[in-house]
Order: structure tokens, then C-alpha cells, then sequence
């Protein structure tokens, strides 16, 4: 427990692409650093990085010692840049630091494939979908596994492209013969009609299964209902027709922004 | 050369010390300007162009800024400030072609941050560089000045008696010579207060000294004195006060020094743009009595940040600090004060209505102003984490009681 002396945050902002966020102070930098190792481009740590600590956060001395590296350019000089900056922003412990440092080493020495699929487990994480997709299918390219498929179908049931899930779902279920894919296929048919894989292969389910299925997917359905912010809504058209109307003009503004941001 | 001037300011009279020099004692604080020109005149000569009736005059300065009055002369409504920055025009001569720096200071009886910004306002209007402009109180005024004098002058207690037309003001200032240097300077207005046209009479003065003589009797008691002073138009001449002087006389020295605000603030500026340190610590209304800190964390060390430093001038005294929250709800501050170092008080500031966020993503913004000389404001707003936890707007204000219980 204690109280983290810092500097004034910067005027102008770092744009970290990766993660599509400003960044206003070391902090910050430190923060996305060590809780998102996997994401960090090779050259994370250049002129534009070590101008911004200069110029908007007066770290002079950081700055200029990072420069001095990159010029020097040696292998690995990009590990030893990172824990660079972790040590001079006063936010992470000695111990917290030497962690980073072994796990961020451990990821370079890690197969191409396996490091695609840590990179979608980390967007998918951070709800950015449309990168943990695009992560997924990469290593999938590299390298077939049933597991990132299923990651990879799971992550197109949440930006709702059902089609695209199904079919991953039904090589998956094909190939290994799992139930879980079938079990998948199974809520995909109740979230979207249209799509009737499942009929395929119901004759090979219990009916004792397909009756847990269906109780799972009515408690969920149930639950959504009973939802603070469905009560909201229904409260909102009960009153007030045209007020529902705003209302719902704003809420569909509002998950169309979310979707949008997800992708 | 630099000219350092120390004028005493109040409703009655202004008296004005430039470089070692009593320039002006005891001249009215009052202004006229020309009926028919831009042209101000102050003091006597003030009276003397209203008695001619070619100016209007305006008395009553330091009340009229106190209370943002304003004054219509020859059809043009004067601010206050205004008025007042004529009035320091013409005290300081501003309009001669001198060339050199003027650095003054202005000796008030109770400053307040309000007027204390005020008078800097008007000084500044008058041409005096702001980074010239100091405002004391009289009790800071006597430190100066009695610290400026021999040390066997205040080798123990010291004792003043100001002398002023319907004010009469006793001060104490008290040496400690410790491991901590410090002078604790007070003062009290005695309720006996007279008008000093009772003076112009035998019988008048024999009143105004058994009055004198009783109040010396009851706040000196049997206390022991290094010396006493006495200030005030009062005490231009103590002939009227056989009995007064004789008691206070006994087993001490007596200095008189009518003008002693006015030097103790040229001597305060004079020691600042020499760049002498004080000797001692001076503690008084216009100076912080405790030290007062908070704990933080850098590089895995716990550090102290000095928020306020006792004998620190708490209309000056701001700071802001942005930290970072570390598994923690509060912020406790350590309270020191001067003249008990070995019993700090620690008080705590709740943040526990801030939103729960992951651990080490709430950066808060500390602000500390004094609200008086015994009250610490501070603010703490919550400033989230950037973009990745945005910042509440949450604001939690409380005040830290300083004086001495």
C-alpha cells in the first residue's frame, strides 16, 4: 500500500496502435507494456517514443539513454529498452519488472504459431475482436490446431458472424468428434435460425443432452431478460412510446459503436 | 541601486522607511486630485489643496480596498485600487525619472489573502515589478525589526506596546534558541483603546498613563522581559506617561521606535534581495506554524513530500501533486508542529468513494491552499488512468486544522 509520486501527464498523447489508445503518461506506457507483452511490436521503442518522453513528459535523461541503445543497435537491445522504461517510471517493483522480463524472453523464444494464438487470447481479452481474428487465423495458416479453431469460431459467435462459426464449428466436430462443437452448433441454431447445421447430426445426440441444452440455453435466455437494462428498456416503453423511440434511436447508435469498436 | 521600502499602512496615518531611512513618519493616509487636472497630491498637502478647494479628497484607504469601494472625483468614478495605486505613486515618486529598482514591502495590521492581493494589484499599477511586492503584517514587522537589533535585545522574552489613535496593541515574542531556531510572535488589542486628543491635555494625559500603566501591569505581570518597545504616534513623546515608563522600565531596556513597521518591513525586504537567511524561524499570523507532509513511494522507497514548511508564508503556500494510488484508499498526512516536533499528528483522508479500479490505475491530482493562516485546504480529484480507466471528475475536498489545541 502506498502513494505513487508522478510527474504532470503529457499535453499531446503517445497513439499506441496496437491497443488503439492514447497514452498521456508513463505510467501508462509502463501499464500497456507489462500487461500486454505479447502485442508489442519488434521497434515498439523508437525516435517518435523517445521524442514524446522528452518533449511531453521532460524525462530527458530516459530519453537520451534510449536513444544511446538504439543507436548502439545491438540484438535484444529492445527487451533492455522496455526494462528501460519500466525502471524509470516509478510504477512497477524490482520483482514486478524481473517477471516481465523472463515472460517477455520466454515469448520471443516461443513458435511462430503458438505466439499468434497468445496474441488472440490477449485482443480477445481486450475485447478486439477483429484483431484476435485475424491473430487466430494466422496461426491457424502456420498451423492447424482444433483448439484455435474452436477460439477462432467462439470470437465469430461474438460479432455475431454465425455462418462463418458453424462451419468452423462443424470441421472441428467432423474431425474430432467432440461434443462441444456440436453443443455450439446446437445454441448457434436457437441464436440464429437460418443456420440449420446441427440438423445433421441430432440424430447422433441423447435426448437427455439435448434436454440440458435446452434448459442451459432458457436460464441464459431467462437471465438476459431479467437483465438491469432490459428492465430499463421495457420500464422506458411501458411510460412512454415516443420516449422508447429516443431511446431506443440512442441504444442502437450506442451497440452499433461497440460492434464497430470490437472489429 | 536598489531602493528597499517598507511602509506601514492603515486607515490613519502611513509612515514609510526607504533604505535605513525613516523617510515619512506618521504622514495621513489620504489622497485628493485636482478638480480641474489628472494631477493627485497625498498627506498634508492633500488637506492643503482640499482647504484651498481646488482638490477632492478621499481618506480612509485601506478600508475603502477592503470594502472594492470606489470614489467619484471631477465626474470619473475611481476604483479603490486604483485610488490606492495614485496614492503609492505618489509616496514612492514613481513619476521622477529615476532609474533605480524599487522592492517594497507593506506592513498591514490583519492581512487576508483578498486584501493582500489587492494591495499587490495596486502596487503593481503604481509601477513596482511584482515580483517586488511583499506584504506583511505588523506582527512579522516587529520580528524583523527586533531581530534586526542587538541579540542581547531578545535574549528572552520581548514585549511591545503600540501606541495609535483609538488602538493600542500589546505584542510578545518569544526566543527559542533549541535545536530548531525559532521566534513565536503574537499580538492582542488591549480593550483601553483611547483617542490621543486626550494628549493635548494635562488631565488627558494623566488618564492616558494610568491607563497605560494598568494594562502593562496586567500583561507583563511577572514576567521576565529583554526589552521592551514602543511604537505608535502614540509614543512621539512619553512625556505624559511618568508612571507607565517607570514600571515598565524596571530591571529591562526600553527602546522607542515610532515607525517600527515601516523599518521591520524595509528590513524584511532588504534581508530578501540580499539574500540573507532568517536566523530564526518566525512564527506568526502570517507565517505556518507545523510542518505538514504526506508519504509516498519512489523507486520502492518510502520518501516524505513536504507539503507546507512551518515559517512558510501561507498566503504563498499552494502545491500540487499528481500520484498514483497503490492499493490504497486514503491519503494520510503527518502534521508536525514547531514547538511539539516529538508529537506529530497523522490524519487521514478517506478516497473510498472514488470508483474501484484495478490496482495502480487511479491517479489522483492533490491540491493544498490555505484557506486562513489555521486551515488547510485540500483537494484531491480523481483523474482515472488516461484512456484505458477514464477519470470520474470525483472531487473530495476537506480542511486540515492547523492551530495549536
Amino acid at each position: 500500500m502506498a502513494l505513487l509520486l508522478c510527474n504532470k501527464g503529457a499535453r499531446h498523447p503517445f497513439y499506441y496502435e496496437q491497443l488503439d489508445i492514447d497514452l498521456w503518461s508513463v505510467q501508462e506506457l509502463s501499464y500497456v507494456i507489462y500487461k500486454y507483452p505479447v502485442i508489442i511490436p519488434p521497434d515498439f521503442v523508437d525516435r517518435k517514443l523517445s521524442t514524446w518522453l522528452r518533449d511531453e513528459l521532460n524525462m530527458g535523461i530516459l530519453a537520451a539513454k534510449l536513444e544511446q541503445f538504439m543507436n548502439a543497435g545491438e540484438d535484444g537491445n529492445q527487451e533492455r529498452l522496455l526494462l528501460m522504461i519500466l525502471r524509470e517510471s516509478n510504477y512497477y517493483t524490482q520483482a514486478e519488472i524481473a517477471r516481465f522480463e523472463n515472460e517477455y524472453k520466454k515469448l520471443r523464444n516461443i513458435e511462430k504459431y503458438s505466439f499468434l494464438n497468445m496474441l488472440g487470447d490477449t485482443y480477445f481479452r481486450m475485447n478486439r475482436y477483429g484483431r484476435a481474428i485475424e491473430s487466430y487465423e494466422e496461426s491457424l495458416f502456420l498451423r492447424s490446431d482444433y483448439n484455435v479453431e474452436m477460439k477462432l469460431a467462439g470470437t465469430y459467435v461474438t460479432v455475431m458472424q454465425y455462418q462463418k462459426a458453424s462451419d468452423l464449428y462443424e470441421e472441428v466436430f467432423v474431425s474430432t468428434g467432440s461434443r462441444e462443437p456440436l453443443r455450439k452448433l446446437y445454441f448457434i441454431s436457437k441464436l440464429e435460425p437460418s443456420i440449420r447445421t446441427i440438423e445433421k447430426y441430432v440424430d447422433s445426440i441423447d435426448v437427455e443432452t439435448l434436454a440440458d441444452w435446452e434448459l442451459e440455453y432458457n436460464n441464459v435466455q431467462a437471465a438476459a431478460e431479467h437483465d438491469l437494462r432490459a428492465g430499463e428498456i421495457h420500464d422506458i416503453y411501458q411510460k412512454n412510446r415516443s420516449a422508447f423511440r429516443e431511446h431506443a434511436k440512442i441504444m442502437i447508435l450506442k451497440w452499433k459503436r461497440e460492434y464497430r469498436s470490437k472489429i | 541601486m536598489n531602493r528597499y521600502i517598507g511602509i506601514s499602512l492603515n486607515d490613519d496615518y502611513t509612515c514609510i522607511c526607504i533604505n535605513d531611512k525613516t523617510v515619512s513618519r506618521f504622514q495621513p493616509t489620504v489622497i485628493a486630485r485636482d478638480k480641474t487636472e489628472d494631477k493627485w497630491t497625498i498627506g498634508e498637502d492633500a488637506y492643503k489643496e482640499t482647504l484651498a478647494g481646488s482638490g477632492v479628497i478621499v481618506d480612509k484607504l485601506l478600508s475603502l480596498l477592503e470594502k472594492n469601494g470606489t470614489s467619484t472625483i471631477a465626474r470619473i468614478k475611481y476604483k479603490a485600487i486604483d485610488i490606492l495605486a495614485h496614492y503609492f505613486r505618489e509616496l514612492l515618486g514613481k513619476d521622477s525619472n529615476k532609474t533605480e529598482e524599487d522592492i517594497v514591502a507593506v506592513s498591514i495590521r490583519k492581512p487576508n489573502r483578498e486584501l493582500v492581493n489587492k494591495l499587490k494589484e495596486a502596487l503593481i499599477k503604481a509601477g513596482v515589478h511584482e515580483d517586488n511586492v511583499y506584504i506583511v503584517s505588523h506582527t512579522e514587522s516587529f520580528a524583523h525589526f527586533v531581530l534586526d537589533q542587538d541579540n542581547s535585545l531578545f535574549n528572552r522574552m520581548v514585549g511591545m506596546f503600540e501606541l495609535n489613535n483609538q488602538c493600542l496593541y500589546y505584542y510578545e515574542m518569544h526566543v527559542s534558541r533549541g535545536a530548531k531556531r525559532y521566534v513565536m510572535v503574537g499580538s492582542e488589542a488591549e480593550e483601553e483603546a483611547f483617542s490621543l486628543d486626550i494628549l493635548k491635555t494635562t488631565s488627558g494625559g494623566k488618564i492616558a498613563d494610568k491607563i497605560l500603566t494598568t494594562v502593562a501591569d496586567r500583561v507583563m505581570s511577572n514576567n521576565s522581559y529583554s526589552a521592551i518597545f514602543l511604537s505608535g504616534r502614540g509614543f512621539q513623546d512619553t512625556n505624559f506617561a511618568t508612571n507607565f515608563m517607570n514600571f515598565i522600565c524596571k530591571r529591562r531596556r526600553v527602546l522607542i521606535e515610532p515607525g517600527m513597521f515601516a523599518i521591520g518591513a524595509e528590513i524584511y525586504v532588504k534581508n530578501l534581495a540580499e539574500g540573507k537567511s532568517e536566523d530564526y524561524l518566525i512564527l506568526c499570523d502570517t507565517r505556518c506554524s507545523s510542518d505538514v507532509s504526506v508519504k509516498v513511494m519512489m523507486n520502492e522507497k518510502l520518501e516524505t513530500l513536504p507539503i507546507v514548511r512551518a515559517g512558510e508564508n501561507w498566503m504563498d503556500t499552494s502545491s500540487c501533486y499528481e500520484m498514483i494510488l497503490d492499493d490504497q484508499d486514503y491519503i494520510d498526512f503527518q502534521v508536525t508542529t514547531i514547538t511539539k516536533p516529538q508529537r506529530p499528528i497523522r490524519l487521514r483522508m478517506m478516497l473510498d468513494t472514488f470508483p474501484d479500479r484495478e490496482r495502480r490505475t487511479t491517479r489522483v491530482r492533490m491540491s493544498t491552499e490555505f484557506a486562513d493562516a489555521d486551515t488547510l485546504r485540500v483537494t484531491v480529484r480523481d483523474l482515472g488512468f488516461g484512456d484505458i480507466y477514464p477519470a470520474s471528475d470525483m472531487e473530495i475536498v476537506e480542511e486540515i486544522d492547523l492551530s495549536e489545541k
